[in-house]
């Protein structure tokens, strides 16, 4: 028999906490769904390695303490910490979620998006949880019961500035964001979302983003760790209509542990969802690319792409799932996770899970991990190149293939440029 | 400018030497030819000059413009003027043929205490070199030498020799898998850089590149060492009985 779950101080920080907040939610809808959503997580606990979608990451036995919850911040705080984070683009609207709360604004609002606090009544939209219903990943359900705040963004039309989202924790706090993403049919627009977090913050960010039919949404999440202690946990969950179209990229560098995972739902005919992430993980990073993409509509499609380079002892992690529901027929969806080795002292751990229920469907996957080619490393040597140059060069030609679909010329050269850093290549390409 | 002694050469790891006493010497300004039949050791040259891993000096001396060559590794070559075009030029995914060209010149800039180009300079080099060779700027936005044709890649190959300028310049089997268009395309851009200063080591199979080259000297390279030497008669001269004499020689 399995020996019992003992519960950890983080976990016991978490029950206090709910216990604590639970009599000033109000029944509005989000804040009823808080207590079930809370118990059942606290019934599981943090997931730990024996929970086969954790085995690699075992939150239970890497928080054994959580840092106190976050505390609203004023405009002058945010301010502050805002200014060590500029744009990554020129002319982006900028969303600033606080400690997990919707704080400001920033440049001017495009016409077709509004942005509302998830807790103002303008911001209580009922769709809001509808991804999350009968979820039962262990992160998305601490959020749901323990989230302090966030935004909501309704998008019509196309929205032509780039939309920033920053979520900003100045201190070492522990925050769980929210937010809420709709595109109405036909609309598009290009997303940034990106994490600003003390060096031992822990965050649990959770986002649902709904595209109605033919939305087309390019969304890009970057998770740069800040310190070997910061810990950052992010949770796409999405769902697509009939001939939408997602690009999604998850460009992760720096330090500490990172879980960045993505449940996707294509659930209309002939829509198509495309990840891609670029991954560095160099040193104490911990780097866990989660993905599960559900496929139950006719002729959709996905395609994924990881990329992992890892060294001096960086850990990678790529899990992929695709499943193709009975029906789903003409569904195709192709994975594919290259994993670079810088020396021999990385970890990349790959695990793909094909689950189809279809016949007539194509779909697959495949792995690769190894170092980097000897020929091409000479022939640039020869054209006079050296060695360590040449290496960076095709390291980060491996890493920026991952942002084939990025688009935006002034984002896909900042996001470039974070990776040549990653890697420790001069900022500018050559 | 090029003094190879009783080069001595194998395969890491392998006992069989390749190279098996090799003297050559080329003087500025001169093009050598040297043909030999499958395996006799060209291919192991031209990379040996070049600095590729993988081979192992047993012994003998390289020297260039009285540097000992194989005391220096393949990008301090390349930055002394040796440049080798490959029979088989690499695919490198992702690095774009742009990128790379500048980054190689400024790179062999720098190792000789030259300042970088700028980037316009570099532009109106990259404009007129590939437009001689008939290179499309479409092409150079590529990553190097990936989908292109035989053709295309080695044409790249002598776009790069025309923008490093290197004064040593090592062409291995740059026939081998050229339509006779493409051949006087190539062979154009190698004359169009003959120059008293620049020296060029051929390295071919046949005869027909050195219709388009004409080279100074002709030697047969056969099991590991030069076996004749002569002017561009010798080329005719194989081209019509074959290298069985010389495997049998030898």
């Amino acid at each position: 028999m399995a020996a019992p779950i003992v519960t950890t101080d983080a976990e016991r920080a978490l029950a206090d906490l709910f216990e604590a907040r639970a009599p000033h939610f109000s029944s509005a809808p989000l804040d009823a769904g808080r207590a079930e959503a809370f118990r059942r997580f606290a019934a599981a606990g943090l997931p730990h390695r024996r929970v086969e979608a954790y085995k690699y990451t075992d939150l239970k036995a890497r928080l054994r303490n959580l840092p106190a919850p976050a505390a609203e911040i004023g405009k002058e705080e945010v301010g502050n910490a805002l200014a060590a984070v500029p744009p990554l683009v020129d002319g982006a609207v900028r969303v600033i979620v606080a400690n997990g709360r919707f704080a400001a604004l920033e440049g001017t609002l495009p016409e077709g998006l509004t942005v509302a606090s998830i807790l103002a009544p303008e911001g209580a939209i009922d769709a809001i949880g509808a991804l999350v219903t009968g979820e039962d990943d262990p992160l998305t359900l601490a959020n749901v019961g323990l989230f302090d705040g966030g935004a909501v963004l309704q998008i019509e039309g196309t929205v032509a500035p780039l939309i920033e989202i920053v979520h900003l924790v100045p201190g070492d706090d522990l925050v769980m964001g929210r937010l809420a993403i709709f595109l109405a049919e036909g609309a598009e627009a290009r997303i940034v979302e990106r994490f600003a977090a003390g060096p031992k913050a822990v965050t649990n960010d959770m986002a649902e983003i709904t595209l109605a039919p033919r939305a087309r949404l390019n969304l890009t999440r970057i998770v740069e760790g800040g310190s070997a202690e910061a810990t950052n946990l992010t949770t796409h969950h999405i769902r697509l209509g009939a001939h939408a179209v997602l690009d999604h990229l998850t460009v992760s560098t720096g330090l500490g542990l990172m879980r960045a995972q993505a449940f996707c739902h294509v659930a209309g005919d002939e829509a198509e969802a495309n990840f891609r992430a670029a991954t560095v993980s160099i040193g104490k990073r911990h780097a866990d690319n989660t993905l599960n993409v559900r496929h139950n509509a006719l002729a959709s499609r996905s395609t994924e792409v990881f990329r992992s380079a890892v060294g001096e002892g960086g850990i990678a992690i790529v899990q992929g799932r695709i499943v193709v529901d009975p029906g789903a027929q003409k569904t195709d969806a192709k994975m594919m996770s290259n994993a670079l080795f810088l020396d021999d002292t990385g970890e990349v751990m790959n695990k793909p899970e094909l689950e189809i229920f279809a016949d007539d469907v194509q779909c697959g996957h495949g792995a690769t991990s190894g170092d980097l080619d000897e020929d091409p490393i000479f022939y640039l040597r020869a054209r006079g190149i050296p060695e360590a140059q040449a290496r960076r060069l095709l390291v980060e030609a491996f890493l920026l293939e991952a942002l084939e679909n990025v688009g935006d010329e002034a984002l896909s050269d900042a996001l470039a440029g974070m990776l040549r850093t990653a890697i420790g290549a001069p900022a500018e390409a050559e | 400018m090029l003094e190879i002694e009783n080069l001595h050469a194998r395969v890491e790891g392998e006992g069989r030497e390749i190279l098996k006493g090799l003297d050559l010497e080329i003087w500025p300004g001169e093009v050598h030819a040297i043909m030999g039949p499958n395996g006799a050791g060209k291919s192991t040259l031209g990379n040996v000059i070049a600095g590729k891993d993988g081979y192992e000096i047993t012994d003998g001396t390289v020297r260039f413009k009285e540097q000992d060559l194989l005391e220096m590794e393949p990008e301090e070559r390349a930055a002394a003027g040796i440049f080798l075009a490959f029979q088989y030029p690499v695919e490198v995914p992702g690095v774009a043929t742009m990128t790379f060209l500048k980054t190689a010149l400024n790179a062999q800039r720098a190792a000789r205490g030259e300042d970088a180009l700028s980037t316009p300079a570099f532009m109106k080099l990259v404009k007129e070199a590939a437009e001689k060779l008939s290179i499309s700027p479409e092409m150079l936005r590529r990553p190097i030498n990936v989908g292109f044709s035989g053709g295309e890649k080695k044409r790249n190959e002598i776009m790069q020799m025309a923008l490093l300028q290197p004064t040593l310049a090592v062409l291995d089997e740059t026939d081998s898998g050229l339509d006779i268009d493409a051949l006087r395309v190539v062979a154009d851009g190698v004359n169009a850089l003959r120059s008293p200063e620049r020296s060029f080591l051929i390295i071919t199979h046949y005869q027909r590149l050195l219709d388009y080259i004409k080279p100074d000297h002709v030697h047969v390279l056969a099991h590991g060492k030069i076996v004749r030497s002569g002017g561009p008669e010798l080329a005719l001269e194989l081209e019509a009985k074959g290298y069985a004499e010389f495997l049998e020689v030898a």
